[in-house]
């Protein structure tokens, strides 16, 4: 396991978007996702988070998306891709992805236990 | 720049005249959450720019051609307020709301919400189809499609204060 975790992921920024890799097992996102195609540009970020969580033997990867303050339709696929690539894997490989959230936004307080439902068994909720 | 904006602060009511490009769509959502949050608690004006988001982004995505209008409008009675957004829609985009709406109406909000989701796993890369459910469910808010004799749509949600 690399002692480093995620944190060499190092950050995105893109429109008003911005995605920490913090410390070995923290991303913070902040700002807001209303590209047309994010598909495009955040999920690749994502997808290298991902793979960096399961080189590092990450058991619980903490996203901080409390300053995350609007997102798109197409920006919530992102995360619901990011759960399902998580939900595939299995054994070592399959970590918890741990939201904190806030309640005072609005599209946290529904979507995130929404997405939480398709994968209850990999998707913490905290706030 | 939009073609036109019009607001009557008096009677609440705003009206933007635009063309369907997708630079549009973010400044608008933050005007029009500025101008509900003058007039709104924040939780509605929260509300509001999802909804609008959400519906300007379908508008410009699904319209036939850069040159047609979509118009948004804005309406409030002091007890509920009204958002439309109405454009002239591809024939496949018009077949596809209406199925969308057909299936949202067997469907109360947050069931159809958790469904979208999941049925959001198996469409291709870059198709979400979230966001009439998601306003429902999460903006609170209900819709209605109107189709009008020269093609044009008009979706309207309308939500409680």
């Amino acid at each position: 396991m690399s002692t480093n975790g995620i944190a060499s992921i190092g950050t995105f920024e893109a429109d008003n978007l911005r995605i920490v890799a913090e410390s070995p097992n923290k991303v913070v996102m902040s700002g807001t996702i209303t590209a047309r195609e994010p598909m495009k540009t955040v999920q690749p970020f994502i997808e290298k988070i991902h793979a960096a969580a399961i080189g590092a033997g990450i058991k619980e990867l903490t996203v901080d998306i409390r300053s995350l303050t609007f997102v798109n339709s197409s920006a919530i696929r992102v995360l619901i891709n990011w759960v399902m690539l998580v939900k595939g894997e299995s054994g070592p490989r399959r970590y918890k992805l741990q939201f904190v959230t806030s309640r005072a936004v609005t599209w946290q307080r529904t979507s995130l236990p929404t997405l939480q439902s398709l994968a209850p068994d990999v998707v913490v909720l905290s706030s | 720049m939009p073609d036109a904006i019009q607001v009557n602060d008096e009677k609440r009511i705003v009206h933007i005249r635009l063309r369907p490009l997708w630079a549009y769509v973010d400044g608008i959502r933050e005007f029009a959450r500025f101008f509900c949050s003058t007039t709104f608690d924040e939780g509605v004006a929260d509300r509001a720019q999802l909804v609008i988001h959400e519906m300007l982004e379908n508008a410009v995505k699904y319209s036939s051609r850069e040159s047609d209008e979509v118009e948004l409008a804005i309406r409030s009675d002091g007890g509920s307020i009204d958002i439309t957004v109405a454009n002239q829609p591809t024939p496949d985009s018009l077949e596809l709301l209406r199925s969308e709406f057909a299936s949202l109406s067997e469907r109360d909000a947050e069931t159809a919400y958790v469904e979208a989701m999941s049925r959001a796993t198996q469409l291709p890369s870059g198709v979400s189809r979230l966001g009439l459910a998601r306003i429902r469910f999460e903006g609170r808010f209900e819709l209605s499609l109107t189709e009008e004799k020269d093609g044009r749509i008009r979706v309207t949600a309308s939500g409680k204060i």
